[in-house]
């Protein structure tokens, strides 16, 4: 395999870049774009993460949802401490999703992608319907405490990415090579006495915890949060991450998050084409090199070193 | 709890099916359907296409619950029980159709078996070496199963089976498409498995010959109900079962 250690220990050195860039880095615009760019990282490498049991969790947006909000209804109203709120969010996402797998991971296929849109719009439409949390404009004011201000973007950038290192360790565990197993063929393990429910619903509180923290980060690092910022289009995002980066590989999701957060903010200057936008670079890197980035690197290198025997 | 029969054919009832019946909407796939597996035989469960073969694996495995009718494992109620709880009770079945990781290697493949245990991960390595030196599978580890000629794919499923650590192998057609040799060595492996290992076997199997060499017993299904029971020799000349088989076309 290409990428075993090398690749690890370029993404650690990635890794202590981001931190150390958000830590010195004067502009607030470069320091927040680098926290969205680990934040989409997250959210599409959690989507990533379910499809290796098959299923394409469209959900992912709603425990992005739960966490922010879990962290910010805590930190605003009942003004708990800015750890204890940032640790309940990937735990309250983690249990919504352990009830939400347990219910809807029984159906497959286009039957879970519909459920799980279905549930991640009556969510949205929850916050919006109650106005004690802020109905349709959502919460404001989450900060971090004075002492950790200046640091935020830092300390973000360190969760998210430790984040990602969690799920990349999972996945390269027994754990990962069992999610694999049930993506290929559900029946095999079940044969051998493993409860398939079980571990596809652990996959999901998984990722749904990741998604969650990457919220309640999310929600400081933005100071406001609303409805409409999780919708289903922030999952149908992550899944353009996922193709545009290559989905054979963990470190696809990262660049492809990488790339189109990056290109994003060079088109949101034409926001009415932005969709259309995405939409025509998911075709055509479906059509042109569906390996992704990830895939494209990887054929490249093979000719490389083709080339050099 | 059932009766320890002891005969010759092998030891105690280790697996006991009463009056089994399942339908499927208006289809009776299985129906009034009762047998014994005793301890250390090979059992042959033999009849034509559609007779309910695989269904009866389904339904003794736990991946479907019988309509009416009971099952007992080792003296145990297992009537109802999931899939996961009679395979940790030692009875593990294969696949008639796709019962391998295709896109797993032959290592990983194995490992899937033995993660109803808790191993440290040498020890798990050491089962997936010892299971696949069993099934001639040793020089094809890093093989992605899909990858393997047909023959290993068959082979494989059943090293699936063995590293659960089965007390009862369910085999549902292994030899089907297996060229000559590779049947002479599958039924030398059900052979070693049952001296050596302890094992019980319930096999499913199409191929006549086979089942005459490999058989202590043999169990015949037509549309789903029980038609002929007794040793390979005379089960063979029974007029129904011929019956059975030739009048099918009509
Ligand atoms: N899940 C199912 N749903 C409906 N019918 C089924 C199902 N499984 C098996 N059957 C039917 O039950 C009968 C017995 O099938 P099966 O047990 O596969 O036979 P065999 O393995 O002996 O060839 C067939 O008519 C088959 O079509
Ligand atoms: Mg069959």
């Amino acid at each position: 395999m290409w990428n075993r250690s090398p690749g690890l220990w370029i993404c650690v050195a990635l890794a202590v870049g981001a931190v150390i860039f958000a830590l010195l880095a004067t502009n607030p615009y470069n320091t927040s774009l680098v926290v969205w760019i680990l934040t989409n990282a997250v959210l599409a490498s959690a989507l990533r993460f379910v499809l290796q049991i098959g299923e394409l969790n469209i959900a992912t947006a709603a425990f992005f949802g739960i966490g922010a909000y879990a962290t910010s209804i805590t930190a605003v109203f009942l003004g708990w401490p800015f750890w204890l709120t940032l640790l309940l969010a990937p735990i309250v996402a983690g249990a919504f999703s352990a009830l939400f797998g347990w219910v809807t991971l029984r159906t497959k296929g286009p039957y879970f992608l519909l459920i799980s849109f279905a549930v991640t719009e009556v969510i949205r439409l929850i916050y919006t319907q109650t106005n004690a949390i802020g109905g349709n404009s959502g919460l404001i004011g989450m900060f971090p405490p004075m002492a950790i201000d200046a640091y935020y973007p830092a300390l973000a950038v360190a969760l998210l990415a430790a984040t990602l290192f969690v799920l990349y360790g999972v996945e390269r565990s027994d754990l990962g090579r069992l999610f694999k197993a049930i993506e290929n063929n559900d029946a095999i393990p079940r044969s051998v006495g493993l409860n398939v429910i079980y571990l596809k619903v652990l996959c999901v509180v998984i990722a749904s915890a990741a998604v969650g923290l990457a919220g309640g980060v999310h929600a400081y690092a933005n100071n406001v949060i609303a409805p409409s910022d999780f919708t289903y289009f922030v999952a149908i995002l992550a899944l353009a991450y996922v193709k545009i980066g290559g989905e054979g590989h963990p470190f696809g999701p990262v660049l492809g998050a990488t790339v189109l957060t990056l290109v994003g903010q060079w088109v949101a200057g034409i926001s009415a084409w932005e969709n259309i936008f995405y939409g025509a670079v998911i075709v055509v890197t479906l059509l042109v090199f569906p390996g992704g980035l990830v895939g494209l690197a990887a054929r490249a290198r093979g000719l490389v070193t083709r080339g050099a025997r | 709890m059932s009766a320890a029969a002891s005969t010759p054919a092998g030891g105690e009832v280790i697996l006991r099916a009463e009056k089994l019946e399942r339908r499927f909407g208006g289809l009776t796939a299985v129906s009034d359907f009762s047998f014994e597996l005793r301890e250390g035989e090979i059992l042959g469960l033999i009849g034509p296409n559609g007779a309910g073969k695989s269904t009866t694996f389904n339904l003794i495995s736990g991946f479907i619950r019988p309509s009416s009718g009971r099952l007992f494992l080792k003296g145990r109620d297992i009537t109802g029980a999931s899939a996961k709880k009679i395979s940790r009770l030692g009875l593990v079945r294969t696949f008639q159709h796709d019962s391998l990781l295709s896109e797993m290697s032959v290592a990983d493949n194995i490992l899937i078996g033995t993660y109803h245990q808790r191993l440290a991960h040498d020890k798990r390595m050491e089962k997936v070496r010892e299971v696949a030196s069993m099934t001639g599978l040793a020089d094809h580890l890093e093989t992605i199963a899909g990858n393997l000629p047909h023959g290993l794919q068959r082979m494989l499923s059943i090293a699936i089976a063995l590293a659960a650590e089965p007390q009862i192998l369910c085999l549902d057609e292994p030899l089907t498409g297996l060229q000559g040799a590779e049947v002479g060595a599958a039924l030398d492996l059900f052979e070693r498995l049952r001296t050596k290992h302890g094992l019980t076997i319930l096999l499913v199997e199409h191929n006549m010959r086979a089942v005459m060499r490999a058989c202590d017993r043999v169990i015949v299904l037509n549309y789903g109900r029980l038609l002929a029971e007794g040793p390979p020799e005379a089960v063979s000349r029974d007029e129904t079962v011929i019956e059975a088989y030739l009048g099918r076309g009509r």
